[in-house]
């Protein structure tokens, strides 16, 4: 087994570099005369987070049976090694000593190291993408929700920005932002629409995954701002300033480089629920207390936010933002861009699902969503399905916060607040659950209804006419706007062909959603 | 491990599981060698159903030793991995994937690996389809391939279920009560199949109705409260009065 080998070399080197550290601790650290080198207490807590990280990667190393797990895997703990010798070179070896790096040297490698990693886990995508579509069966639906949501991605920016405002096709510029920010939340309720619709998890948390990845961009956008904020402070933004901090929190660090925060856009949502999802569905909980345990979650990291010790900005959250990538963020071709990329963001999360769905996996996702205790018996570990479909539904969730925080402007505690989550459940139900474009088509159309109702006199109601149309869709429309469309078109397809049910082979999985003789193709 | 252990397939012994202190399985012991098919029979709530769940996995043991193929463990592992090692079952309450096509249950049953990865970009070779159609007419099935599985009649769930087993390639095949509510033709045709799969593995039967265990014609284990009350051939134990006790008491 050349993997597990590759994983107790890797161990083993970890070990050894915890040995140095710990040594490098009593020589220098403590000593009170120490040459220069301070051990307080926020290194303390960075190494602590190193340390659970580096249990988190041994553990994804032990989980990862094939080869390619294995190489993932061992990327990921080199990673770790990586950050445990910078904070080795930077804080523990002291300045003049051998091996001691200074920062600006530890920001430039954590900067291309991160923008390596980006760049290898953008072409291993695109692999895993191509292996997933090669032989799927999408079907001429998927293809065709593709190409509108890509039309969309053209069409919207180049009526925007190279049409006059009299133009009858123009559209104007609070538009683009307004259905921008929807085809973000189109994308979270994707991502709630794959694990409840076809693995039967049913997330009330996934408000919190999409908030740290908008907490994860936002402070790059907060470190982009440098000394043009209100206090002028060129290295630590303003609620830090205002709450008298002198230096930067070690979490804070690298966040100016892009590529470095798009990497923690997915890593710190997919990290959280693999640790989350480790436990709970190791121990096998399911159904109503697994949703309570993620309302939990979200509301834990609500409380952790709003506090201004934790560092995140409190109450007020991230924002003022300035400019993304150089570009001033309130331009309308910056905007104009963003929409595209959220459109395409949604496009390519759309096809991944649906090539997952329809693969032997997604069959899989399916027979355990309803009987997990058969499929056990089949001999699939069926904690592994869910917790590979839970890190990937949460690292998308984490992408849809950080495309739609620079389009909104903001990001603050409030994206944790509970509401938020149970709101993705209801797009998705209202949508179609167990189809994935259901999802999408109900995150556009509740939230236009609600910002159409928000905007009036009528705005005390929202929650009301919220809790209605979710008590109504359960009552009367179970299977969802797109669940009931497929009905329909289905028993007329029946009556038609008049003949015993010959449905085509069930290419996505999604079988019970739709009625049995369903083309599951249909307005997929 | 003693010689007659390893030349066994599967090997209980002085197994005991209790339920809220009602005990289940009461010291049961059992042994299946290679090859063999075993019927188990037994008035209900015998424990025959809590047998399988111990050797699947689904149910641990308070004490007992329990062993596959002579060295395995099955007390220590989990159901996934029983699985693995090649036990397959079919449940009493026929449970295939109501909302999967026949075909697909037959597909997730196909032997080849569990894994996610594997799953997710691997794909149906020649040699898979031909297994597939080749199942699906042992089952007679093969008409209605594209059936949502939930169409189904409760006979044919319970042949699509011994597909799923057969798909698995497995080398002990626990098989709970495959004729029930099938009809006497169906019931016959049950026992042919299955004295067919026997040819090449071990199987074991659990089944009330006794036409079906005569049909099979194979040695006949009798449970009553948890342990084994008689063991031999139907005839024998059709014969032993702590059986007709055990049947006609009731
Ligand atoms: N999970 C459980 N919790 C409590 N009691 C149980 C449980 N499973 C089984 N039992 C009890 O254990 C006894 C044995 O049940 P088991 O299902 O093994 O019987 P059986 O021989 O398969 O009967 P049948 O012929 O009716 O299928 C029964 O009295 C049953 O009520
Ligand atoms: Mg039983």
């Amino acid at each position: 087994m050349s993997g597990t080998i590759v994983g107790r070399v890797l161990g083993l080197c970890i070990l050894v570099l915890i040995l140095i550290g710990a040594a490098a601790l009593v020589l220098y650290g403590t000593l009170p005369d120490a040459s220069g080198v301070v051990i307080d207490a926020a290194d303390m807590q960075m190494i602590g987070v190193w340390a659970v990280v580096l249990v988190v990667a041994l553990a994804v190393q032990s989980s990862a049976k094939t080869l390619a797990g294995q190489i993932v895997a061992g990327l990921f703990i080199a990673l770790v090694v990586f950050a445990g010798a910078m904070i080795l070179a930077g804080r523990v070896i002291p300045p003049g000593q051998p091996f001691h790096l200074d920062f600006e040297r530890i920001e430039a490698a954590v900067f291309w190291v991160s923008a390596a990693v980006l760049a290898l886990a953008a072409i291993a995508g695109l692999a895993a993408l191509g292996g997933l579509l090669w032989g799927a069966r999408i079907g001429w639906t998927g293809y065709l929700v593709v190409a509108i949501l890509l039309l969309v991605a053209v069409a919207v920016p180049v009526l925007n920005l190279w049409t006059a405002p009299t133009h009858p096709l123009h559209v104007p510029n609070y538009a683009v932002s307004l259905f921008g920010k929807y085809l973000t939340y189109a994308l979270l309720a994707l991502s709630v629409g794959l694990i409840w619709g076809y693995c039967g998890i049913l997330s009330l948390g996934h408000g919190a995954f999409f908030a740290l990845g908008g907490y994860a961009i936002g402070m790059y956008l907060m470190r982009q701002i440098g000394a043009r904020g209100v206090y002028a402070n060129p290295d630590l933004p303003d609620f830090m300033v205002f709450l008298n901090w002198r230096e930067l929190p070690f979490f804070w660090h690298f966040f100016d480089g892009f590529p470095y925060a798009t990497l923690m856009v997915m890593a710190v949502p997919g990290v959280l629920a693999f640790v989350f999802g480790w436990f709970a569905f190791r121990s096998r909980v399911t159904g109503v207390y697994l949703s309570i345990i993620t309302q939990a979650l979200t509301y834990a990291l609500l409380l952790a936010f709003f506090r201004n010790d934790f560092g995140f900005g409190g109450n007020n959250g991230l924002t003022d933002f300035k400019d993304i990538l150089g570009f001033n963020i309130q331009a309308p071709t910056t905007r104009a861009t963003l929409f595209a990329a959220s459109a395409i963001a949604l496009a390519i999360g759309y096809l991944m699902c649906r090539a997952m769905v329809s693969s032997k996996f997604g069959k899989v996702l399916v027979a355990l969503r309803d009987a997990e205790s058969r499929t056990r018996f089949l001999g699939y570990r069926v904690e592994r399905y869910k917790l590979a479909v839970f890190v990937i539904s949460a690292a998308m969730a984490g992408v849809a916060g950080a495309l739609y925080v620079p389009q909104v402007g903001i990001i603050n505690p409030g994206e944790f607040a509970p509401e938020n989550s149970i709101e993705a459940v209801i797009w998705v139900a209202v949508g179609g659950r167990g189809t994935l474009v259901g999802p999408i088509i109900g995150a556009t159309i509740v939230n236009y209804a609600k910002t159409v109702f928000t905007t009036g006199a009528l705005a005390p109601y929202w929650p009301f006419v919220l809790g209605g149309l979710f008590v109504v869709v359960t009552l009367f429309l179970p299977k969802g706007i797109v669940g009931t469309v497929q009905m329909i078109w289905n028993r007329m397809r029946e009556r038609r062909a008049a003949a015993p049910p010959r449905e085509e082979r069930n290419a996505d999985g999604h079988g019970t959603a739709v009625p049995p003789q369903a083309n599951p193709q249909l307005a997929e | 491990m003693d010689d007659k252990l390893s030349q066994t397939v599967l090997y209980l012994d002085g197994v005991n599981v209790s339920f809220d202190g009602f005990r289940a399985l009461n010291n049961l012991s059992l042994v299946i060698e290679p090859g063999e098919m075993r019927a188990i029979i037994g008035p209900n709530g015998a424990g025959k159903t809590t047998m399988m769940d111990v050797v699947t996995g689904k149910t641990k043991p308070d004490s007992g030793a329990v062993f596959f193929d002579g060295t395995v463990d099955l007390t220590k592992m989990d159901e996934a991995s029983i699985a693995s090692l090649g036990i397959g079952r079919k449940f009493q309450k026929p449970t295939v994937f109501e909302s999967h096509s026949v075909r697909d249950n037959i597909v997730l049953a196909l032997e080849g690996s569990r894994e996610p990865g594997a799953t997710l970009f691997g794909r149906e070779g020649a040699a898979q389809t031909t297994r597939i159609d080749e199942l699906l007419r042992i089952i007679r099935l093969d008409g209605k391939a594209s059936w949502p599985a939930s169409k189904l009649s409760h006979g044919q769930k319970q042949w699509l279920e011994i597909g799923m087993l057969l798909a698995q390639e497995p080398k002990l095949l626990l098989v709970d009560e495959p004729a029930a509510g099938m009809t006497d033709a169906e019931t016959a045709e049950t026992a042919v199949l299955l004295k067919e799969i026997a040819r090449t593995k071990t199987v074991i039967v659990v089944e009330h109705d006794m036409a079906f265990v005569r049909d099979l014609g194979v040695k006949v284990t009798v449970l009553h409260e948890g342990s084994v009350l008689s063991e031999g051939s139907l005839d024998h134990v059709s014969a032993d009065p702590k059986v007709i006790e055990v049947y006609l008491g009731r």
